[in-house]
Parts: C-alpha cells; structure tokens; sequence
C-alpha cells in the first residue's frame, strides 16, 4: 500500500488518470451544434417571439380588450380599442404596439387573450440595429403570425387551448360576424 | 504717501506668509515623522470588481491587503439592483413570478417556487398531489443544474478548465428538457400559485430517466477530475474554513452551513411538497473549508438523483392545478363559451386574485440556501410588501470572515464556495 502510494505520487497518477479521461473524450460524439448551419428543433412550447392570429376567414382575432395589456408584467403591450369603423357590432385594436426591448417573454398575455388572439412562435433570432425596429405594430405583429402559423398552433395546443377554440360547438361561443372580404380588418 | 502705505501693506503680508511658511513646515515635518513610524508600506488596497470574471455578477469588492494575505475584504453591492420588491408592490401576485426568474438566475425554478409556496401559505389552500409530485423533480432537477453551474465555474475559477465542459454537457441536457416544459432554459415562469403550468410529457419523463442513468458515471468523472487531484486538494482544503457556530451566527445556510457540520435542511425539517414521502439524507461535512462544501455538492446532486427517480417511479395521476378558480385562471374553452366565466377571467387578469389580509414567512432550501419570502397581505390583489431572504446576500456578510488572513489568490475560491448570484444579492 505504501509504495503504491508512493508510485502513485511520484508518476502524478491521479493527473494521468484526468489526462486519460479527457484523451477518451477525444473519439466521443461532440455535443455542440454548428449554430448558424445547424439549429436546434425547439419544443412545442417554446417562448418565442409574439404574433396576432386571425381566424380561418383572415378577418384578425383581436377584440381591442385590453387584457394583455392589463396582464403584462413588463408594461411591454399598449393597445387602444375602438369601434370597428366598417362593421359597428364588432370592436377591434385601433392601436397596437408590442414592445419586444421590453418584454420578457413570460406568456401571460396568451393567457389572458380570451380569443386566442395572441401566439407565441419559435422564432428567436430577431434583431435591430435601432429600438425602434423592436416595437412592432398590429400589422407586423399579423404578418409574423401568418409566417408562423403552425408553431402558434403548436404552442396553443401545448398550453391546452387549441381545443377550446375547436371544441365545435358554436352557440354562445363569442362569435364575431364574419367578413370575408376584409384582409388586415382594420 | 498712499503708495508708501500699499507696499509697506505688501512687505508685511510677505513677512506673514514667510512666517507661516515655517510654521507650516515644521508642522509637515512632525506630520510626516508621525506618519513613518506608523505606515506600513506593504499594504494596500486592491479594488477588485465590478468586472472580475469571477465575481459571478456585478460585485466590486475592496481588499485590504497586507503583502499577499487578506486582512480584511469589503464587499460593496447594489450595482444589480433593480427594485424587485418595491415593484412587487405594484404587481399581481401571479406578475411576480415571471419577476422572481431573475433573482437567483441559476435557478429560477427554485425561486418560483419559494414564492408560490409564500402565496399558497398565505391564502391556506392546497396543491394536487400529481402537481406535488412534479413541483418536487422539477426543483430537484433545479438543484443538479445548479450544483453543475456551480462545480464548472468554481472548478474553473480555480484552473480546472475540462470540467466545466462536462458539467455544462449534463446542464444544457436538463435545461433542454426545462424548455420542453416552459418554453424556456432559464427564465422559467412554471410555478403557479395552486400548482404548476403545464404536466410532465412522455418525452419528458423518458429523457429524465435516461439522463439519471449516466448521471452516477458522470458524476464519476467529475471526481476522476477533482477529487484527489494535487492541485486541487491544495487549493481547496483548509481554505476559507468557517465553525458550525460561526455559520451559524452569520445566517449562513444550505450547503455552506452543512458543509460546517451543521445538519440542517428545510426539506428535512420542516418538510415541504414530498420530500418526508421519500427516502434521501443529508450530506453534513466536518471541516468547514472549500473541499468539503464542494464534496456535500457532489452528495446533493446524487441525492437530488434518489429523490428525482423515486417521485418519477410514484408519480400519480390526477391534476396538476388547484381546482379553486378564485386563484387560478378558468379553462380557455370556458372563457369562450360562457359568460360567466369570461366576466370572472376578466377579473382574475385585471385584478388579481386576492389574499387574505395578513403576514407571512416562508423560507425554502434553494440550492444556495434557505430563499425566504416574507409578504404583507392587505387584502388586496397585490402584496403590500414583500421581502426576499436572500442567501447570496445573507453569505456575503460572512465573507469578510472567510477570507480574513488567506492569499489574495484565495480570494476567488471564497467567492465560488459560497455559490453567490449577484441578480439574487442585490435584487
Ligand atoms: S410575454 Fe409577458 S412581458 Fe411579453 S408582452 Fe406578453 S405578457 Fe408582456
Ligand atoms: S390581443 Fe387578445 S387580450 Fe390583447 S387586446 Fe386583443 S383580444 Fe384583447
């Protein structure tokens, strides 16, 4: 036991076992991604950036509420509703600005959206050389959503609320007249 | 005549002056004798921080140095703080959590969970059994991560640069399996007041097990590493050593109290979610230094594996929120067919849910140490006041203490064992 302990401590065993250990890891897998060439597949749930949905009719989803705004912790969502000037049974955002340098991407806004209005997507990677670029209006906020429509269904049926809107069962069901030739709604 | 008087004024202001001058040397002189018996011209003072690699954050601490050992070490704090308990006043309760992601950032889990569990205590209901379950792996899985972030920055910090990569392997495996549950690695919003936001999936489960299968070797070879490497005994053992009773006196706790030899654990004494329905224990050191806080880490993260794969094996079916709509929101299909609902989601977002006026503290064992929230309640749907325990602010203090006569080289191993996060320490 002793000269063991003395071989070991002469030969530096313990910092060759390390060595060794790390020499093996050599011929492992590597774990890491190329970033830019390979991306990773995101989870279903994942909290991407926001966007605006619309129903199966383009007509927008948003009601002009103010919900969101009330829920968000960060104060990153203002919203002014109005009467719909074309159809005056139907209310709609007037104003909506999203402030992505401000959010924090917590979800409650698509909790607190009572006509799934509101999705969020697996898109990251978004940026702008001013601030300004960041706060997004109603209109980008729609066009993102029609960019990610299946990774805001993805992530409505995550969090259980797909169904709600499809449980099929029209009557009382908050819904708005439809109008099928209007694009944008507003 | 006036020209006279004006330069017979200015002869005798430069006499004055002339006649203070010497005065004043001589006083210098006197000074200055004084000061060369008394100064010690091997001592200074270092600034180090607010950017120092190691400072985990923003600290600037100020060293008093005599020669290489430390006399004394002055933490100077604040520049993280961002007002989260004053903001918390102008919050719902369920707007705070998101908030309490960014105290500990390490481990955001373990914060919503202090909170919720303050807030439930507050408002006496309870959680189902299944969201228990869930609510438990979830801040034991916290624990590893945390206790990996920890092991690679600390090992690093003292020169140990391959384990930081494997401890950093097995944590973004955990936090991609975090992100499958709340769409996100670190600010993890998943607690909820009544239970959790979303169930476990079959993914989730199945890669959890995995993980705990190879986590015994990898935890082996962080050992094959570390554990009797010359080096690192050298730079960890009999360092920074601090008493049971000194821990103690300083408010010291988790495994920086228990690596005193101290054996106190929220989770096992004042039991919480199912830790008293499994079978674990408490690693509890005997010297006090680097080394052993670092072996009670390496013994949390294979107890935390016990405990993970035993609620995994028992986990019960059932809901994972508290049926009591007064507190959680009302089923989306609900909202959008029935009236009654919408009005009471309405109110539910706008104002919050109320709690019942009074005050309370709850502490719970984070993986730094025991994270309390102490809330004043006026009845309201938002908290009056809201305290936060912190344990990086409560093991700062001791640090003065810790580091008092090591090397100045010492100085970062210090911070590193006392596993301190700077969103957490100023708040
Ligand atoms: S994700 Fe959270 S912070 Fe961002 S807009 Fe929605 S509620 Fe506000
Ligand atoms: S997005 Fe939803 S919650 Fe926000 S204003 Fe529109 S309808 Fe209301």
């Amino acid at each position: 036991m002793g000269i063991k302990k003395f071989l070991n401590t002469i030969m530096f065993g313990e910092i060759m076992s390390g060595l060794k250990l790390t020499f093996r890891h050599m011929f492992k897998k590597a774990v890491t991604l190329q970033y830019p060439h390979e991306k990773l597949t995101l989870p279903d749930g994942y909290r991407g950036f926001i966007v605006h949905r619309r129903y199966e009719n383009e007509q927008e989803r948003c009601v002009g509420c103010d919900l969101c705004e009330a829920i968000c912790p960060a104060k990153a969502i203002s919203v002014v509703g109005d009467i719909h000037p074309e159809f005056p049974e139907r209310r709609y955002a007037k104003e909506y600005t999203l402030d992505f340098t401000r959010c924090i991407f917590c979800g409650f806004c698509v909790v607190a959206c009572p006509v799934n209005a509101l999705a969020m997507t697996k898109e990251y990677a978004h940026s702008s050389f001013t601030r300004e670029g960041l706060i997004y209006s109603k209109e980008q906020l729609l066009s993102l959503g029609d960019k990610c429509e299946q990774d805001s269904i993805g992530y409505l049926k995550f969090k259980n609320m797909w169904e709600a809107e499809n449980s099929g069962k029209e009557e009382g069901r908050y819904h708005f007249p439809p109008i099928p030739s209007v694009k944008s709604g507003g | 005549m006036e020209q006279e008087k004006v330069v017979d004024k200015v002869a005798e202001q430069i006499e004055e002056t002339r006649r203070r001058e010497v005065v004043l040397s001589s006083l210098r002189q006197t000074v200055l004798n004084d000061l060369d018996s008394t100064i010690q011209t091997d001592q200074f003072l270092l600034n180090m921080g607010p950017q120092h690699p190691s400072t985990h954050g923003v600290l600037r601490v100020l060293l008093d140095l005599d020669g290489e050992r430390i006399k004394r070490s002055i933490p100077d704090l604040g520049y993280l703080h961002r007002g989260t308990e004053k903001i918390a006043e102008y919050r719902t309760y369920n707007q705070i959590i998101p908030m309490t992601d960014r105290l500990d950032y390490v481990s955001a889990m373990a914060n919503n969970y202090a909170f919720v569990r303050a807030v439930e205590k507050l408002l006496e209901i309870k959680v189902p059994e299944r969201a228990e379950y869930i609510r438990t792996i979830v801040a034991e899985v916290q624990r590893i991560v945390n206790h990996l972030f920890w092991l690679g920055t600390q090992a690093l910090d003292i020169g140990a640069m391959s384990v930081f990569f494997y401890t950093f392997r097995e944590r973004e495996e955990l936090l991609d399996l975090f992100e499958i549950i709340c769409g996100a690695r670190l600010t993890s919003n998943y607690y909820r007041v009544g239970g959790v936001d979303a169930d476990l999936p079959k993914e989730f489960i199945t890669r959890l097990y995995k993980f705990l299968d190879t986590f015994e070797k990898n935890i082996g070879e962080y050992n094959t590493l570390l554990e009797t490497n010359r080096i690192w005994l050298a730079r960890t053992k009999n360092i920074a050593v601090i008493t049971g009773e000194d821990a103690i006196n300083f408010g010291v706790s988790g495994p920086s109290l228990r690596g005193s030899g101290v054996d106190y654990d929220l989770r096992k004494y004042e039991p919480y979610g199912v830790y008293d329905q499994v079978e674990w224990s408490v690693p509890v050191g005997t010297n006090g230094d680097v080394y052993d806080r670092y072996w009670i880490r390496i013994e949390e993260m294979r107890e935390s594996s016990k405990i993970i794969r035993q609620c995994l094996d028992r986990l019960p079916a059932g809901k994972i929120l508290t049926d009591d709509h007064k507190i959680t929101f009302p089923d989306k299909g609900k909202v959008m067919h029935n009236m009654e609902t919408l009005i009471h989601h309405f109110l539910l977002v706008v104002q919050g849910f109320k709690v019942p006026a009074g005050d309370t503290y709850c502490g719970t064992e984070t993986p730094k140490g025991e994270l309390g929230f102490y809330i004043v309640s006026d009845g309201s749907g938002k908290p009056y006041r809201m305290k936060i325990r912190a344990p990086s602010f409560i093991h700062i203090g001791a640090l003065d203490h810790m580091a008092k006569g090591y090397m100045v080289a010492d100085i970062v191993t210090i911070f590193g064992t006392l596993d301190i996060v700077m969103g957490e320490c100023d708040r």
